[in-house]
């Protein structure tokens, strides 16, 4: 008998380390007031079953209220972040919901906090829906994608996650907030239209670079991790059980270097940044080891798409 | 809260419908046809849309204008039939209709939610009707369905099946119940109206009696077919109520005290003058204004009376009430009778003290006058037949033996369903059709008083009740509604002469029972059968008692038998702020349980585990305890030690056990163990 009171206690008590806020929603009011009505009707017709209905319903309202709550809680939430994506494109996330409870949970709808200052009490001007979990049961976990909207280039963090349920009758909107640290990385926006930059070197040897290209195959050197697929060499792989990964030749002059400085002439921080953002695209997608030189920082030449997604980050969290 | 406003779709709006037609059906039966017909009509459409995609008035101007005409008409249509004032008959059919009307056009969560309330207020309306048990349970029924359509726009149908749904609504209900019964018990009442009450508000159909005894051809029904005491108590008119099984009035006698059957005259109007065929009562302006001096000359009994609603101010008390009803305003009109203050439209409790013996009026009446009035030139045969036996009789108390001698000795009948007379009503009853109910006997004998000079008038009422066994309730029905005289002598006062008595002594010492038809007291198919009979008494008497205590616990449920059931409870002059004191404590408490409540986890049981478990208790019942360090395999060990006789069912049921809860093996071997436990019966 103690254990048992004592096992209430302990679920109780870790059901009060998540805040649940409850109101009662539009419906929920329209209730109330045929409540009353319904009592005045009552009263005036002493009508003893009336009072009856009337309490049945004002108490059939308080289960609904203990009902609401006991939807959003004991639940608790793992968001993971899924890969980078360029400014504009929606940052991807993966939410998962545990029921620790005895109780199923229904019809859960999801909001992300919008950017901006909101003061504590815009509870849901703040937020906007990414989505609705229609079932979660008892001890059970759910999972479901997440998208926010990106404007801006750097760390995107999920942020505030907000939790509500209009369930079971809607007369009770019920909603819980979890601060979630998961945090997806935005590259700038790919845009501008210069050219790659002239590589250092003559016009007649970046016209034979195009020719031969990264083609000639020059040997193999151990895979390192980030070097795209392609290169493996498979072959060699099958024979000896060793990732190897094809090297071309590529003269010294065919290095480009992907200046800040050359784009001097865009003075807008953004601008520059989505400039130099599509080069890096376009020059790993044409093949090129390439370089990136920030007032800042600077990476070596490389390529692949360890060195691709390594310039990518330095755009995106790039310091003016 | 920024929900997007869709509609819901066909299946939880046709679980709508079904849940009002429910609400709406009582209502078929107590409203004019045509709120039946418009009402299915509508909800048919709307029905037709869902399943045969029939168009709905949105999608065209006409229909639109068709649907909107029709509500205007329905609406014309009420007003010409039930008048401008929106009473409970007015304002149900504009519901019903109207509910009919919105479901045709429900587009929006926000119509589906407004169609929901307006189907819990129709649930109420239905109460304003009938209190039964029978509608207490179809409302039930209404609400759980109300509650699972809400619950069908708040959640997707993939989740949650119909079923679960239903499930949950019902266990909604259920936990809802015992808050409800605190705000019931504990909720102060407030006594209404609070405001006016439309004509039809007391009205429940039901009989009552009437101010007024007409004899003879009984004048087309004023009062819309209900049989009881009404306005008018007329002599036709007892013998209809005899045909209603309508409760008149519910006696509790204290320590179960009842008086015999033939002491139990219920008094109710006193009926002074009559034209010849109608008795009336007379005003008490119109009567001297006095008071009652009664001499009690036996045991006072005290009992409660709760008297069914009769829409008039006459309470009815055991002749003679020692005083005034506690808990209930009133007074005694001159002729003795009891009248509340206001009219009866509730069900009301009183609590009287009454002496069956009694002397009223012994020194005097100021009132004498008008019980010797005759009707001028009425009755010629019967007066002359006063006269004859005036001439013979030696004093006032033998006329009136003479008088009952006559009708005890001729051939009077005592009949429930008496030709109809014609003529002369009095004269024609006493010497051609002798054949009568209470009422021809007892307004002839007043009649034969008055014409020798005795002062005598009707008293209406009723007589003797059913006392169900079960509860020791004494039920009066319309059926028991009766009429008898009171002569006036000098030194006795009022004295009560039943000549009903004197043609039927049944009438009075079994009640009124026992002169009904076997089907009226039992279904015919079992009439013959006495053992059945009785059992179906026997059924019937639970029954009533249940009922009895439903119409007064719940259905009379007011301020003041609140206040009643607060003070046995224990609460010491309960007031508004003490209930509210400890409603708010109950309702606290309550949330507070039921909130821990719902997190307490069901241990999950394994069947093989719960087997199992079977097994262990069969072995500790012979001193055979499984420690709770012990494998199965060690404690099947020392069992089969202790129980060398039991050893290979031992051995069986813990290798099933083991194989099924630790192999995961074929759950067929499930059965298997379930059926060795089972035969599985250890002794020593």
């Amino acid at each position: 008998m103690t254990e048992a009171i004592t096992a209430l206690w302990q679920r109780w008590r870790q059901s009060q380390k998540q805040r649940i806020y409850i109101i009662p929603s539009r419906a929920g009011y329209g209730y109330v007031a045929l409540l009353l009505l319904m009592l005045l009707g009552a009263i005036n017709y002493n009508n003893s079953l009336g009072h009856l209905l009337c309490f049945l319903l004002a108490s059939i309202g308080h289960v609904t209220m203990h009902q609401s709550h006991t939807n959003l809680r004991l639940l608790t939430l793992k968001v993971t972040a899924l890969d980078p994506v360029f400014k504009g494109q929606p940052a991807r996330f993966r939410l998962t919901v545990n029921n620790h409870d005895e109780h199923d949970k229904y019809q859960i709808e999801i909001a992300g906090k919008k950017p901006g200052n909101w003061s504590r009490w815009q509870f849901f001007k703040a937020y906007e829906k990414t989505g609705l979990l229609e079932h979660v049961e008892a001890d059970n976990t759910r999972s479901i994608n997440l998208s926010r909207d990106t404007h801006q280039r750097g760390w995107q963090s999920i942020g505030k996650l907000r939790l509500a349920s209009l369930y079971p009758l809607g007369l009770f909107y019920t909603w819980t907030v979890y601060q979630q640290n998961a945090r997806v990385l935005v590259y700038p926006e790919p845009a501008g239209k210069r050219p790659l930059p002239e590589p250092p070197g003559s016009d007649r040897q970046r016209t034979q670079r195009e020719h031969s290209g990264d083609d000639d195959f020059s040997g193999l050197r151990n895979y390192r991790e980030g070097e795209p697929l392609h290169r493996v060499a498979w072959k060699a792989l099958a024979r000896d059980e060793v990732m190897r990964s094809k090297q071309f030749s590529s003269p010294e002059g065919h290095q480009l270097i992907l200046r800040w400085q050359d784009l001097a002439d865009l003075n807008d921080t953004e601008a520059r940044l989505s400039q130099l953002c599509r080069w890096v695209l376009e020059a790993e997608s044409a093949g090129h080891r390439y370089g990136l030189e920030l007032p800042d920082s600077w990476l070596p030449p490389s390529q692949g798409d360890a060195h691709q997604h390594q310039c990518l980050k330095k755009l995106a969290l790039y310091h003016g | 809260m920024a929900r997007p406003d869709l509609s819901p779709d066909h299946r939880t709006i046709n679980g709508l419908v079904a849940a009002l037609f429910i609400a709406a059906l009582p209502h078929f039966i107590y409203q004019p046809f045509w709120v039946g017909l418009a009402f299915t009509m509508m909800i048919s459409w709307r029905l037709l849309h869902n399943l045969r995609g029939w168009p709905l008035p949105a999608s065209s101007i006409w229909l639109r204008v068709l649907h909107n005409g029709a509500a205007a008409l329905m609406i014309v249509i009420i007003f010409s039939h039930f008048g401008l004032t929106i009473g409970r008959d007015a304002g149900a059919a504009l519901l019903t209709i109207m509910l009919a009307f919105k479901v045709v056009e429900i587009r929006s969560l926000r119509d589906y939610y407004l169609t929901c309330y307006l189907g819990y207020f129709l649930v109420i309306t239905n109460f304003f009707y009938t209190q039964s048990l029978f509608i207490v349970v179809l409302m039930m029924l209404v609400i759980v369905l109300l509650n699972s359509c809400l619950i069908s726009v708040n959640t997707s149908t993939s989740a949650q099946s119909l079923k679960k749904r239903l499930g949950l609504s019902g266990k909604m209900v259920l936990k809802a119940l015992p808050v409800m019964l605190f705000l019931f018990m504990l909720f102060p009442r407030i006594p209404g109206p609070i405001w006016g009450l439309p004509e039809d508000a007391g009205g429940n159909g039901a009989a009552t009696m009437s101010e007024q005894l007409t004899l003879g051809e009984i004048p087309p029904d004023q009062n819309r077919g209900t049989s009881g005491i009404n306005d008018e108590i007329q002599m036709g008119k007892i013998s209809q109520l005899i045909q209603s099984d309508a409760i008149a009035f519910r006696v509790q006698f204290e320590d179960d005290n009842v008086p015999p059957n033939k002491q139990l005259y219920w008094r109710g109007p006193v009926l002074w003058q009559s034209d010849g065929t109608v008795w009336s009562p007379l005003q008490t302006s119109q009567l001297n204004e006095q008071a009652l001096q009664v001499d009690y000359q036996s045991q006072a009994v005290d009992y409660t009376i709760t008297l069914e609603p009769h829409n008039k101010r006459w309470l009815f008390a055991l002749d003679f009430p020692t005083g005034k009803p506690q808990g209930l305003a009133s007074y005694f009109a001159p002729d003795g009778g009891l009248n509340s203050a206001e009219k009866m439209r509730n069900r009301r409790q009183y609590q009287l003290s009454s002496s069956t013996e009694y002397q009223l009026n012994a020194s005097g009446d100021r009132n004498l006058w008008a019980a010797l009035q005759l009707p001028a030139g009425e009755h010629p045969r019967t007066r002359a037949l006063a006269e004859s036996w005036l001439e013979e009789s030696t004093g006032q108390s033998d006329y009136i033996d003479r008088a009952l001698a006559f009708f005890n000795q001729q051939d009077f009948v005592y009949s429930l369903s008496p030709p109809q007379l014609r003529g002369d009503i009095v004269d024609s009853f006493l010497f051609e059709t002798r054949e009568g109910f209470c009422e021809h006997y007892a307004a002839s004998f007043t009649i034969l008083m008055r014409a020798a000079g005795i002062p005598a008038r009707i008293v209406t009422g009723y007589q003797g009740g059913d006392l169900n066994p079960v509860d020791n309730v004494l039920t009066v029905r319309q059926r028991d509604a009766h009429a008898w005289t009171e002569v006036w002598l000098p030194e006795q006062g009022w004295i009560r002469v039943d000549p009903t008595a004197a043609v039927s002594s049944q009438r009075l010492e079994n009640g009124i029972n026992d002169l009904l038809p076997a089907s009226r007291r039992s279904p015919g198919m079992i009439a013959n059968n006495d053992m059945l009979v009785e059992l179906w008494q026997d059924m019937k008497n639970n029954w009533d008692a249940f009922n009895t205590a439903w119409d007064i616990w719940v259905v009379g449920f007011d301020s003041q038998i609140q206040k009643e059931l607060l003070s046995r409870l224990g609460m010491s002059n309960p007031d508004w702020r003490k209930m509210i004191a400890v409603l708010t404590a109950l309702l606290a408490l309550t949330g507070i349980i039921m909130l821990f409540l719902s997190f307490y986890r069901r241990q999950p049981t394994e069947p093989v585990v719960a087997y199992y478990q079977r097994f262990c208790y069969k072995l500790a019942r012979l001193g055979i305890h499984k420690a709770a360090h012990e494998g199965p395999q060690d404690f099947a060990r020392r069992a089969e030690q202790q129980l060398p006789a039991y050893q290979r069912q031992i051995q069986s049921i813990t290798e099933l056990y083991a194989r099924l809860r630790y192999r995961r093996d074929n759950s067929a071997l499930l059965n298997e163990l379930a059926d060795q436990i089972k035969a599985f019966r250890p002794r020593r």
